[in-house]
């Protein structure tokens, strides 16, 4: 009879109901003295608490098919099959960088190039996400080849298209270039994203069951960049910089993804997450991408994090709750931003002395 | 007295010897005819049959190593839904530069070596090592216990080749603990198999790749090494030439017994993915001479197992290139062991689902074995349609026995061809010239 058959445990249940019930009806029979009656006594029970114990062990291994035959339990089975090739296979890389088209940075009173700014498009295999976007390489940028690694800005903000706007490309490219030309942020690439990828603000989180926008900026994003151009893999080398639309994004990847980013700077904000569609109907996703939740329920992490914004007096609002739960190796600084053409140039001279420097860096910029 | 513990089952055979003993002894005294003796006789009976039910789940469990504690199994102790950071600076155990040690080798010889002697019949009492939640390092003659935190070389834990002859013999085995420094997760009673390889003079400065093992739920590290033999069988094809010498590290897949997470990031909850996918890469990395991220490290689990190797690899094709599910299954579970995993988000749980995945969102770049087998096997169907959803350039291969059911004799006869598979999927250690060699000697 086969282990798995239904019959094999009806015949263990008849066995069962049949010993006991010869044991309680001849329980008066068996109860005097004699070595007969006591070794009748013994062998009865035992085999009615080794029925039991088989009927258990073969209700339990049918339900949940623990073992499929006899021999099987036995282990006498072999035979180890052979691997087959069974779908997909391989298809070229499907991670791009597309090139729209280039153009020169210049800064004023410099004589040479400041480097060069591109209009990009960048898909991510993972993400399946296409976005448009700017990308700034500095000068003595060489591409893959030259065998020389840069270090990598991601700037997220819904106005990288806006000229004059202090987080647009074109501005915030012309003042990257400034800094490089006067040696105060190493020679880094900029990438300009949007922060909504979708339709609703998703605070760059991957929306559940929908847009995976954090897969596209934390796994995609680094791909791209460290495959198609020359983009460090350390994430000492990776900051972000977020304004009002992206500055969650900049903190809550840093957070969840300090394996790939360790510096970012975004101006003082609700660190809740974006009332997008993403957590509807689950308090627990909402509680979980609160930032401030994050920092008293997790471990710090290896991450400098500026707190930057005009008129933003350090330490107020919520930036200070920000700095207060920040214990180290994470390091929370922040800066004042003054208006004018550039109101970026002390983010990113502080970026830039994050990146030179081997620790987080607790001062703010000068 | 531990769940586990082989004392513990002697104690538990004895008392249901007792009791049958005991049944037999008083059998007289319960033979009057009314309804008060009669009642005694059933519970007589039924007493010493809960005993023997009891002493046979007791050695069942220490076979197949389900729960290791009584923690484990009704929880009480186990960590907080929330982890709580555990390594602020400055705490026990803290290494240079304020972070917590990330990986602490709490035993070096816990056993004889897979591939050469046989296995003690029983796991090391991780219990033995002192209380506490904070593993102790353990000082080890030949080896210094303390792990350095520095960049990984080929000093990393001391373990160079001239440690000890037999590791470059036959490898070793270390018990070890680990502390998550993204999730504050910890996890302790796990092991890493070293290669012989690891300590012999052509490799001294070879980089060598990483299999993570997973066990099923509920389950037990120990069962990597002693029940589904793993480090031996790697042992043996690599000393047959059949698969590259590499980095085992064995963990049980619940990090937060008695609750099985199914290895997902649990919303507000403990964060289990990232934790395999993140913090044990880095936490191997920091501490032996292993290749980072990608071709380098492959997966290889079982049952629950099985779908956590799956779902790791194609949520973090960059970390992990190639996985082995061995009776695995491929969607998202709930039940009374898992609870609420998906913070109520249909979406969420749709995440988790690898069908759905395959189905909804870009194939992933990895490299998938599935194994199931036709007859004795619930996983059958859903593996073979799991299988005809993989899309390039993710690969999908199948190793199907005719006959096997759940259990570590099937995936013991799985083992060579899935090891087999992967070796040659990972990126191998290489070593330095011969000519090399012998300058050095």
């Amino acid at each position: 009879m086969a282990l798995t058959s239904p019959l094999l445990a009806v015949a263990l249940g008849t066995t069962v109901t049949v010993l006991l019930a010869g044991i309680l009806l001849g329980w008066r029979r068996l109860a005097g003295r004699g070595a007969r009656r006591v070794a009748l006594r013994a062998i009865g029970l035992c085999a009615l608490q080794a029925s039991v114990l088989g009927l258990v062990f073969v209700l339990v291994n049918n339900s949940l098919v623990f073992y499929s035959s006899w021999s099987d339990l036995a282990g006498s089975d072999t035979g180890g099959g052979t691997v087959h090739a069974a779908a997909g296979g391989s298809a070229g890389p499907a991670d791009s960088l597309t090139v729209l088209s280039r153009s020169a940075v210049t800064v004023p009173g410099l004589p040479r190039v400041g480097g060069r700014l591109d209009s990009v498009r960048i898909h991510g295999a993972l993400s399946g996400l296409t976005v448009s976007g700017h990308l700034f390489l500095p000068p003595g940028y060489g591409g893959r080849a030259s065998r020389r690694l840069f270090p990598v800005i991601v700037v997220i903000s819904n106005r990288g298209a806006d000229r004059s706007a202090p987080y647009g490309a074109l501005s915030l490219a012309a003042a990257a270039a400034a800094q490089i030309a006067a040696g105060r942020l190493p020679p880094a690439i900029l990438l300009f994203l949007p922060a909504g990828l979708s339709s609703s603000d998703q605070g760059c989180l991957n929306q559940p069951g929908g847009v995976q926008a954090q897969t596209f900026f934390a796994q995609d994003v680094p791909r791209v960049l460290q495959t198609a151009a020359a983009a460090s893999s350390s994430a000492s080398q990776w900051a972000l910089l977020g304004d009002q639309s992206g500055g969650y994004c900049a903190l809550q990847l840093a957070l969840d993804d300090s394996g790939v980013f360790s510096v970012a700077a975004a101006p003082p904000a609700s660190y809740a997450r974006p009332p997008g569609p993403g957590a509807a109907g689950s308090p627990q996703l909402s509680q979980q991408d609160d930032l401030l939740w994050q920092l008293r329920h997790l471990p710090p992490q290896p991450l400098s994090v500026l707190v930057a914004g005009p008129g933003a007096a350090p330490g107020l609002g919520p930036a200070r709750e920000l700095a207060a739960l920040a214990r180290p190796p994470m390091h929370v600084a922040s800066a004042s931003l003054a208006p004018g053409r550039w109101p970026l140039t002390p983010v990113l001279d502080w970026i830039g002395a994050v990146l030179r420097a081997p620790a987080p860096l607790t001062a703010g910029p000068r | 007295m531990g769940l586990d513990s082989g004392f513990f089952e002697v104690v538990m055979i004895a008392a249901a010897a007792a009791s049958l003993a005991a049944v037999v002894w008083l059998w007289p005294k319960a033979a009057a005819r009314d309804l008060t003796h009669a009642a005694a006789r059933l519970g007589l009976i039924a007493g010493s049959q809960l005993l023997v039910i009891a002493a046979f789940l007791v050695c069942l469990n220490g076979y197949f190593g389900f729960y290791g504690s009584w923690v484990q199994l009704l929880g009480g102790a186990s960590p907080p839904a929330v982890p709580a950071a555990a390594n602020r600076p400055g705490a026990a155990g803290s290494g240079p530069g304020g972070r917590a040690r990330s990986l602490v080798i709490n035993m070096t010889e816990p056993g004889p070596l897979p591939g050469g002697q046989v296995l003690p019949a029983e796991a090391p009492q991780y219990a033995a090592l002192g209380p506490g939640l904070r593993p102790r390092a353990v000082a080890a003659p030949g080896l210094p216990p303390p792990l350095p935190l520095g960049p990984p070389g080929p000093d990393v834990a001391g373990l160079r080749p001239r440690a000890s002859t037999s590791a470059a013999v036959v490898g070793r085995l270390l018990l070890v603990s680990m502390i998550g420094q993204r999730t504050g997760i910890t996890a302790r009673g796990d092991y890493v198999y070293l290669p012989p390889q690891y300590f012999q003079r052509a490799y001294a400065r070879a980089r060598f790749p990483v299999v993570l093992a997973l066990t099923g739920y509920p389950g037990a590290s120990w069962s990597i090494v002693k029940r589904l033999a793993l480090p031996s069988e790697a042992a043996s094809l690599v000393a047959a030439g059949r698969l590259p010498p590499a980095v085992y590290v064995m963990m049980n897949v619940s990090v937060a017994m008695p609750r099985d997470t199914e290895c997902t990031n649990i919303p507000a909850g403990p964060q289990v993915e990232s934790f395999f996918a993140q913090d044990v890469p880095r936490a191997i990395e920091q501490s032996f001479r292993v290749e980072h991220q990608g071709a380098a490290w492959g997966l290889i689990g079982y049952s629950t197992g099985g779908y956590c190797a799956a779902k790791l690899a194609m949520l973090n094709p960059y970390q992990f290139r190639s996985a082995v599910s061995l009776a695995g299954y491929y969607a998202a579970v709930r039940d009374s062991t898992t609870g609420n995993l998906y913070g109520g988000s249909l979406g969420y749980r749709h995440e988790n689902d690898l069908g759905w995945r395959l189905e909804h969102l870009p194939a992933p770049p990895v490299s998938l074995l599935a194994t199931s087998s036709r007859v004795g096997e619930k996983t059958f169907p859903g593996t073979r349609a799991f299988l005809r959803l993989i899309q390039p350039p993710m690969r999908g291969y199948s190793l199907i026995l005719a006959q096997g059911g759940h259990n570590f004799g099937t995936w013991q006869r799985e083992l060579p061809q899935a090891l087999t598979w992967l070796g040659r999927q990972l990126q191998p250690a290489v070593p330095d010239q011969p000519q090399q060699v012998l300058q050095h000697s």
